[in-house]
């Protein structure tokens, strides 16, 4: 595995919710990121995150290790779960409350 | 963007899809896809949504950024 790699599964791996966004929670850059930490911030989830804005590499190196091309990407327990909306949708199934709860 | 393109395109993958798309912004840049066919029975929304995606990747020779995707079971 290469060393960019290794560095994105160290930090999906840094915490059992894992959000890559654009912008910082207490300041998102872009209103889905903003969605999602709202969202999480409602579930009461503690989650790490990392400003793609930050550092291009990785923000490529992301797109290719997931193999999905937006912007943010909710990780939990190492899995990708999906974007803004994917992250809506299941915050108002309940399925995402029951996720962070495993 | 043209809709019936896109349309054309997930019908001819997915022949039993039920599709509805709408302009977010009136932008016609911002697209809202709703998807409802059998074919999803089962799989996780991420990989109802790649489903989508790949379809949509594959046919517009691009990627499409603002986009929001809705898939449901038949």
């Amino acid at each position: 595995m290469n060393q960019l790699n290794e560095k994105i599964e160290n930090l999906i791996n840094s915490s059992k919710v894992f959000l890559f966004m654009k912008g910082t929670p207490e300041m998102p850059q872009c209103g889905f990121s903003a969605n999602v930490c709202a969202i999480l911030k409602a579930t009461g989830a503690d989650f790490k995150s990392f400003d793609i804005l930050s550092d291009s590499e990785i923000r490529q190196g992301v797109k290719e290790y997931s193999n999905w091309p937006t912007f943010p990407q909710l990780y939990v327990n190492g899995e990708l779960i999906g974007g803004s909306d994917i992250v809506s949708e299941m915050y108002n199934s309940g399925d995402l409350q029951e996720l962070l709860k495993s | 963007m043209d809709f019936e393109k896109i349309k054309k395109l997930i019908i001819d993958k997915m022949p039993d899809a039920e599709i509805e798309i709408t302009d977010l912004t009136g932008t016609r840049d911002h697209l809202g896809i709703s998807v409802i066919s059998k074919e999803f029975k089962g799989k996780p929304l991420l990989a109802q949504h790649r489903m989508i995606m790949n379809i949509l990747k594959e046919g517009l020779q691009t990627e499409i950024h603002a986009v929001e995707i809705k898939t449901q079971t038949k």
